[in-house]
């Protein structure tokens, strides 16, 4: 083999193997947290579901789910707003996965609240929800997060393509309303 | 034991409802349309047509009396002023009806039916009633049935889609022609666009209301005639009984349906047997 082949074949092989490296870290184990957000807004219809994997919108999710949690307050079961069953929006719920495990729901937010699973407590709300005792259901309360995690949530579906334009009215006339 | 009476109706209110006898399993004529009511030993109502209704302070025009006024009959269905209680442990001071040492059923003063079964027909639909511990398991039942299961009664754990089951699901989003035709070809049937009151005689079933928000969703609310009022599942949360006012729903054409503005109509389904996936 000529030294020029030679040097032709290394170029197709590193090329093949950059290939294969590229595909094998598109499909390898997902690290961290992933989440799916069902925007529960329909009655009739099988809700929308946001899938957050791409880790930049992961760790937007995840900055500003931080803001929301280290500004709320806890309350006990009895003192916290039940979710409600209106139509319309009413939430968000919220399943949580570690490293490509299965996810479990995690916990919802509607209004400004967060009812949270205190086993699957996201990485981000963690020093605000430790030392915290659970209700019987295992679940932690959080008041008083404010909207912005919703807003965000939201704006993102949109520009995702998980939710149209009505379906996004409806939600800001629901958030607005509360 | 299986008795079949012909009887006037001052004899089928002693038939069913008296405190010493036992006439389980009794077969009684109400009504001179024929269809015949039958008291079974598990303390149910079996009704050849028609179903139970409670809450009914104003019976249907026509409508026979069948126990001093605290209920009337027509057309096979019954009426009763007060709510009824299904699968009731307790039976309040009244007349009651027994079979055996057991008592089946009993009746207050007010009219209020206290019933060991349910109100079942030959068609099989079940009698709606008011009953959220069916749905609102906060787990896989109240999580994968929506408000057209509740509407119909029946629990498929799919989130049943108008039409899926029959072949013509409608596309999104829905709107008020294509979730009709959806609902009748699952084999719901046509009422109308106006209220129809909540003693509609609908032969086999009970009543259900469609609405649709435009560009959105459709929701399915259903008539407890247990009670005389409406209740309904918003999606995967709780079935619940009021508006998004939080009023009794007693006409849904009037309550507070949120964004589910369009009327879709009325139809008749029967309970627990309805088409639909």
């Amino acid at each position: 083999m000529s030294k020029s082949k030679c040097i032709s074949w290394l170029i197709v092989l590193s090329a093949a193997l950059a290939s294969v490296a590229a595909v094998a870290q598109d499909r390898g184990p997902v690290r961290g947290e992933t989440f799916v957000i069902e925007l529960d807004i329909f009655s009739g219809r099988p809700n929308p579901r946001l899938v957050l994997d791409d880790p930049a919108e992961v760790m937007a999710f995840t900055q500003k789910m931080k803001e929301s949690c280290d500004r709320a307050s806890a309350v006990r079961a009895d003192a916290a707003p039940e979710y409600p069953g209106i139509l319309g929006y009413r939430g968000m719920l919220v399943s949580r996965s570690m490293d490509g495990g299965a996810a479990e729901r995690s916990f919802s937010i509607s209004g400004g609240s967060m009812r949270m699973a205190k086993q699957h407590t996201p990485l981000a709300c963690q020093s605000r929800t430790n030392g915290l005792a659970a209700d019987a259901a295992g679940d932690v309360h959080l008041l008083g997060m404010g909207l912005g995690l919703e807003h965000h949530v939201v704006q993102l579906a949109l520009q995702k393509g998980v939710i149209d334009t009505v379906a996004y009215q409806v939600i800001l006339q629901g958030l607005s309303a509360r | 034991m299986r008795l079949t009476l012909t009887l006037g109706l001052r004899l089928l209110a002693l038939a069913m409802f008296t405190s010493t006898a036992a006439y389980a399993q009794t077969k009684v004529q109400p009504g001179s349309a024929g269809n015949q009511i039958t008291f079974t030993a598990a303390g149910d109502i079996s009704l050849d047509g028609g179903q139970c209704f409670g809450g009914v302070a104003s019976p249907p025009a026509g409508a026979v009396s069948v126990y001093g006024g605290k209920a009337t009959a027509k057309n096979g269905n019954l009426y009763f002023q007060g709510a009824i209680t299904w699968s009731s442990l307790v039976f309040p001071d009244g007349t009651t009806v027994r079979s055996g040492g057991t008592t089946l059923a009993s009746m207050t003063n007010a009219g209020a039916l206290y019933l060991r079964g349910k109100c079942l027909n030959a068609a099989g639909c079940r009698n709606t009633t008011w009953e959220p511990s069916r749905w609102n398991d906060g787990g896989a039942v109240q999580f994968n049935n929506n408000c057209y299961n509740y509407g119909n009664d029946k629990i498929t754990g799919t989130f049943a889609q108008p039409g899926r089951a029959s072949g013509n699901q409608s596309p999104y989003p829905p709107t008020v022609v294509e979730v009709r035709d959806g609902a009748l070809t699952d084999g719901l049937t046509w009422v109308g666009w106006t209220f129809p009151g909540n003693t509609y005689d609908c032969g086999n079933g009970h009543l259900v209301f469609m609405a649709v928000a435009p560009g959105y969703d459709y929701h399915w609310w259903r008539l407890d005639q247990v009670k005389g009022v409406w209740s309904h599942k918003p999606g995967g949360t709780a079935a619940r009984n009021v508006d998004n006012s939080n009023n009794t729903i007693t006409n849904p054409l009037l309550a507070d349906r949120g964004v589910y503005t369009e009327n879709g109509g009325f139809y008749c389904t029967c309970g627990g047997m309805a088409n639909i996936n």
